[in-house]
């Protein structure tokens, strides 16, 4: 038996509201942002009005790889371009080749406990809105 | 082209928080939540830590999508669904719920809004809860329209 760190869904849904609130003040558009646990699976999620339904599909799917694959979505890439492999090679329809996803770890011993995807219009604003989300999760934790 | 009234993230939100809040009060069994449009899509979701992985998330989500998609409470589509010929397999939708915890949201003018869905505990516990989201969302909207 051992203990294992999981994710809480008000840490999830702070991240969520951290991501929604920080597209809203930057007036960055219409965007979705999820929240998933060590397995893949929604903790939490928030899309904003007038998000196509891409958008909203895609943030999830970017979650899900950064927890299966225990890794940021760009460190992800970075390991499939110098392996020579696609993201088709993991066997996994969800898994998807994107950017704005980041893995969240338990404080201390770096297990990874989930990870958030977010996807609205542009590369780097999905990446630094994931780590406005992780942010938030993490300045949360007791 | 005309316009049509569709649910928002500010009141889904706030929908989302009064039935965790809910179900915290009630206490139990971990929940999912899900909320969708008029389109059977999701707006916001939440699934407490612990909740049964395989089962209670799906069928948030399917109750949300019947009770938006079928335009009735999943308790109320139930009933339909029993009285027609051949029952629930006769709509030809494998993502459809019959039973407890679903319910449509409808404007005071009558649109079709979307769908609310809770699973984790009995049909009667996720029936509760999910009617106090869909007295807030109602009155959220009313006082919009």
């Amino acid at each position: 038996m051992y203990d294992r760190q999981v994710m809480d869904v008000e840490d999830a849904l702070r991240a969520v509201d951290a991501a929604v609130e920080a597209a809203s003040t930057e007036g960055t558009g219409p965007l979705a942002v999820a929240v998933v646990d060590d397995n893949g699976d929604l903790v939490a999620f928030a899309r904003t009005d007038g998000t196509p339904i891409f958008q909203q599909r895609h943030a999830i799917r970017k979650a899900y790889t950064a927890s299966r694959v225990c890794a940021d979505l760009s460190e992800f890439a970075a390991e499939r371009a110098r392996r020579g492999m696609s993201s088709a090679d993991f066997g996994d329809d969800l898994v998807a080749a994107a950017h704005g996803g980041v893995v969240v770890r338990a404080a201390g011993q770096g297990a990874v406990v989930g990870a958030i995807g977010v996807q609205g219009f542009d590369r780097e604003i999905d990446e630094r809105l994931a780590r406005v989300a992780l942010a938030a999760l993490q300045g949360g934790l007791s | 082209m005309r316009t049509r009234k569709t649910l928002g993230l500010a009141e889904s939100r706030q929908a989302l928080a009064e039935m965790l809040r809910k179900a915290d009060e009630m206490g139990g069994r971990p929940i999912a939540i899900a909320i969708m449009d008029d389109r059977g899509e999701l707006i916001c979701f939440a699934a407490q830590a612990g909740v049964n992985a395989a089962l209670a998330r799906q069928n948030a989500t399917k109750k949300a999508y019947t009770s938006a998609c079928m335009r009735q409470d999943t308790m109320d589509f139930e009933e339909r669904a029993r009285a027609a010929p051949q029952g629930l397999a006769g709509f030809g939708n494998p993502n459809l719920f019959i039973g407890g915890g679903g319910a449509v949201v409808v404007a005071p003018d009558g649109t079709i809004m979307g769908g609310l869905g809770v699973s984790g505990r009995t049909a009667e516990e996720d029936e509760e809860i999910v009617q106090a989201g869909k007295a807030l969302i109602g009155r959220l909207i009313q006082e919009q329209a």
